[in-house]
């Protein structure tokens, strides 16, 4: 490994803030139990929050049904996982959830990251394009545009 | 084509190239050299294969040779960004529904 992969990788770490109207706690139950999971990411979504447990959802946001497992739990303050797609298991990433109160409930701060270098991913992604859905990462790209 | 992309990337240093070259925009074999700490040679025959893989571009800029990491590659570096960003969005809006359930907001599974 080369010093290149320990520089910041802000460039490919991805991070969103949600303001969500609950308790850290409930917030916690929300994304940790299999019944909250699925509320939200999909029916038959299921999470084992302990290390190494095992995630799996179809992921209703994308459309594309992912696996993973859990890396680190710690209630109601911090949730990390690595994912990747059913359909591409070799598109690893992070996802880090941290969970801040507010006075009207819990600000979560998530990132996701590729846990391969991102020149890997982007190779993974072009030679793998033809086994992804076109229509699908269409609808996706330009809903955010 | 895939398999040349597939051995390419398998190499550490070249993917560091490809890192590099995508934060910098272009740079040499004597430039990459320096952010590898490898010998001039050594990244010039890195460049070479990520060349024949067509994820850099080449281009004779006076005595040098610069190389670019092509722009589709880095295309899709934009494109999983963006998606991972929506897909995220989305996850919290769906969050926040489940957690506030209101009639106007409840949409078929």
């Amino acid at each position: 490994m080369s010093a290149m992969h320990d520089t910041p990788t802000a460039p490919t770490t991805v991070t969103t803030e949600h303001e969500l109207p609950a308790s850290p706690a409930d917030v916690w139950e929300l994304l940790t139990t299999d019944e909250g999971f699925a509320s939200w990411s999909g029916e038959g979504a299921s999470i084992d929050p302990t290390p190494g447990g095992p995630i799996s959802t179809p992921d209703d946001a994308t459309g594309v049904p992912r696996v993973g497992a859990v890396e680190a739990a710690e209630p109601a303050e911090r949730l990390r996982y690595r994912w990747w797609p059913v359909d591409n298991p070799d598109l690893v990433s992070v996802v880090e959830i941290d969970f801040h109160p507010t006075s009207s409930g819990t600000r979560l701060i998530i990132t996701e990251r590729p846990a391969l270098p991102m020149n890997a991913i982007a190779c993974v992604l072009t030679s793998t394009t033809p086994r992804l859905r076109p229509a699908h990462r269409r609808s996706l790209l330009h809903a955010s545009r | 084509m895939n398999e040349l992309v597939f051995s390419a990337i398998a190499d550490p240093n070249r993917r560091s190239i490809l890192e590099s070259l995508a934060i910098q925009g272009d740079g040499t074999a004597t430039s990459l050299a320096v952010d590898l700490d490898v010998s001039r040679q050594a990244a010039a025959k890195h460049l070479q294969l990520l060349h024949d893989a067509g994820l850099v571009a080449s281009q004779r800029v006076g005595r040098e040779t610069r190389f670019a990491a092509q722009p589709a590659a880095l295309a899709t570096i934009t494109d999983w960004v963006t998606s991972v960003d929506t897909a995220w969005q989305r996850r919290g809006d769906a969050m926040r529904n489940a957690l506030t359930p209101d009639p106007d907001d409840i949409r078929p599974r």
